[in-house]
């Protein structure tokens, strides 16, 4: 483990910024020699698995673990130079757990915001801007509220990027996506149906688009300033999704590790990057057979963003 | 006098006894032990043959369509409803031709390409599903635009069976990625939510190497958020 941390440390968000042990640094230089990836996305699991097999007595303990664990992850991700993080904190499906480990899930999110929130000089110092996916309607309304306050005190930020999905699944974030254009649709902005390339210039010309891959991908969670992930790590020796990140993740470097989300370690992200910068070309060339004529779009599409209005915008036509 | 029959018994029995000494010393156990732990294993797991299959190639030459025709052959004898192959470089949509002549000859199968019905028999054990690059994100495109077109509200079973009807597109309970490159290679994203993956070097196109797919899929704990 990199450091040994005090208990404020181990409640917070961010760990001290100490010199690293010789082996970590030494590996950390000779890794950094080969491409990083930009984005890793997380699915931190194992945390119920691990209170129950080092006998915690209860699943949150195994959870406050796994915030420990994030802390230090992200910054030996920072220390790498990674410059964007998302983690699956909470699936829509996990409230169909006990009420005593989902309220427990939920006190321990809310501890952890304020927490974020009321250290400002961290916050100020490290320059993280912060995104929540996900369903927040399902939420209570505090919860709702210290998230909105996080994304418009971090707005601005640019020292990294972290994105928390809570409570989130990628079928909902599509099926929301979906809902936002067919909004747009209804009030004439869009146009759906398939014409001719002499028409389709014409409602270009109107200021009305057709819609396509990209407009898909700026109307969901991630729309708002977020990119594809290059790397997708998940823990405990599962093999599948979960329905998280289906559509950004769909030609990105998957990579499954035995270990349980507390025990990843240094060593683990290591094994995950190296494994990523072998098969890094390879990836690129079979994603890249996406861009045929029949997707290439015509137009692409931002969302653009400040606090909790949007508004989509085509860029390019 | 001596008895050499005796002698040598008492001889393989000390050699034995003392490789017993030295792997439960190592931690080892020796190679019959292993295989016998594996089989009590595999009795206490309840073999579960996935309903959907699905085949994803990662690689451009490990598409062949001999083994691509064996392996349905497989899936028939393993009771495997539905088969999907995804193969993001075309090539077997490129032979589709030879695939519907099997489906029809050999293997009572009925076939559907991009979501397009090529053959249907009545009586058919199998389903297979020939997709291309087309059907990933693409797909989804088109489920968009049909959906925008109605009034009612977009919700998830909507955006399923729209999939499923227009594209023929279901989940798969089990994907085989063929190949040592770890990625989807652009699969149906929609369908993935609960998908089992497996790397597997080659495809599995014997019913041995099938069943040892199988047996992993078995061995695999769904939760589903709980």
């Amino acid at each position: 483990m990199a450091t040994n941390l005090t208990a404020d440390e181990e409640a917070g968000w961010f760990v001290a910024q100490q010199e690293q042990p010789w082996w970590q640094w030494l590996l950390r230089r000779f890794i950094a020699s080969g491409p990083i990836p930009r984005h890793v996305a997380f699915v931190m699991d194992g945390n119920r698995r691990f209170a129950k097999s080092k006998h915690l007595g209860n699943v949150i303990k195994g959870h406050e673990k796994g915030f420990v664990q994030l802390a230090k992850i992200l910054d030996w991700c920072n220390r790498f130079g990674i410059r964007e993080i998302t983690v699956y904190a909470f699936s829509i499906e996990n409230f169909k757990r006990s009420e005593d480990e989902v309220s427990g899930l939920m006190r321990l999110a809310e501890e952890k915001f304020q927490k974020l929130l009321n250290d400002s000089e961290k916050l100020d110092e490290k320059r993280i801007c912060f995104r929540f996916y996900g369903n927040r309607s399902l939420l209570s309304s505090r919860l709702q509220k210290l998230m909105s306050d996080i994304e418009k005190r971090t707005e601005k930020f640019d020292g990294g990027r972290l994105n928390v999905c809570m409570p989130y699944t990628s079928r909902d974030e599509i099926t929301r996506s979906f809902e936002t254009i067919r909004n747009h649709v209804k009030e004439g902005k869009v146009d759906v149906d398939d014409v001719s390339e002499y028409f389709l210039n014409i409602l270009k010309k109107c200021g009305k688009f057709q819609i396509n891959e990209s407009m898909i991908d700026a109307c969901l969670d991630s729309g708002c300033g977020g990119t594809v992930p290059d790397l997708f790590i998940r823990t405990s020796g599962e093999h599948r999704l979960s329905d998280f990140l289906m559509w950004q993740a769909a030609d990105t470097h998957v990579y499954f590790d035995d270990v349980l989300w507390p025990e990843f370690g240094y060593y683990n992200l290591c094994k995950a990057i190296l494994n990523y910068q072998y098969y890094r070309t390879t990836v690129v060339k079979i994603s890249a057979l996406n861009v045929s004529e029949y997707d290439a779009p015509s137009t692409t599409w931002k969302m653009k963003f400040s606090g909790d209005d949007r508004d989509l915008i085509a860029i390019k036509a | 006098m001596i008895d050499v029959g005796w002698i040598c018994v008492a001889a393989v029995r000390a050699v034995y006894w003392l490789v017993m000494l030295v792997c439960n010393f190592l931690g080892y156990s020796p190679l019959w032990a292993q295989i016998a732990m594996k089989n009590r294993k595999m009795e206490n797991v309840r073999i579960r043959i996935p309903s959907h299959l699905a085949v994803c190639f990662t690689e451009k030459r490990l598409v062949d369509l001999s083994e691509v025709i064996q392996m349905m052959d497989s899936c028939v004898s393993a009771g495997i409803r539905q088969l999907s192959l995804y193969d993001p470089y075309g090539e077997l949509v490129g032979q589709i031709g030879q695939i519907e002549q099997a489906c029809r000859l050999f293997i009572r199968a009925d076939l559907f390409c991009d979501g397009e019905c090529l053959h249907s028999n009545g009586l058919a054990n199998l389903q297979v599903n020939v997709l291309s690059r087309k059907m990933g994100k693409t797909a989804l495109v088109e489920a968009c635009k049909t959906l925008c077109r109605e009034d009612e509200k977009i919700t998830t079973e909507r955006v399923s069976k729209i999939l499923e009807e227009k594209f023929h597109l279901s989940d798969p309970d089990f994907l085989l990625q063929i190949g040592s490159v770890p990625t989807l290679c652009g699969y149906p994203p929609w369908n993935l939510r609960i998908t089992e993956f497996l790397q597997s070097p080659r495809l599995p196109c014997s019913r041995r190497a099938l069943d040892y797919c199988v047996e992993a899929f078995s061995q695999r704990d769904i939760r589903v958020g709980k």
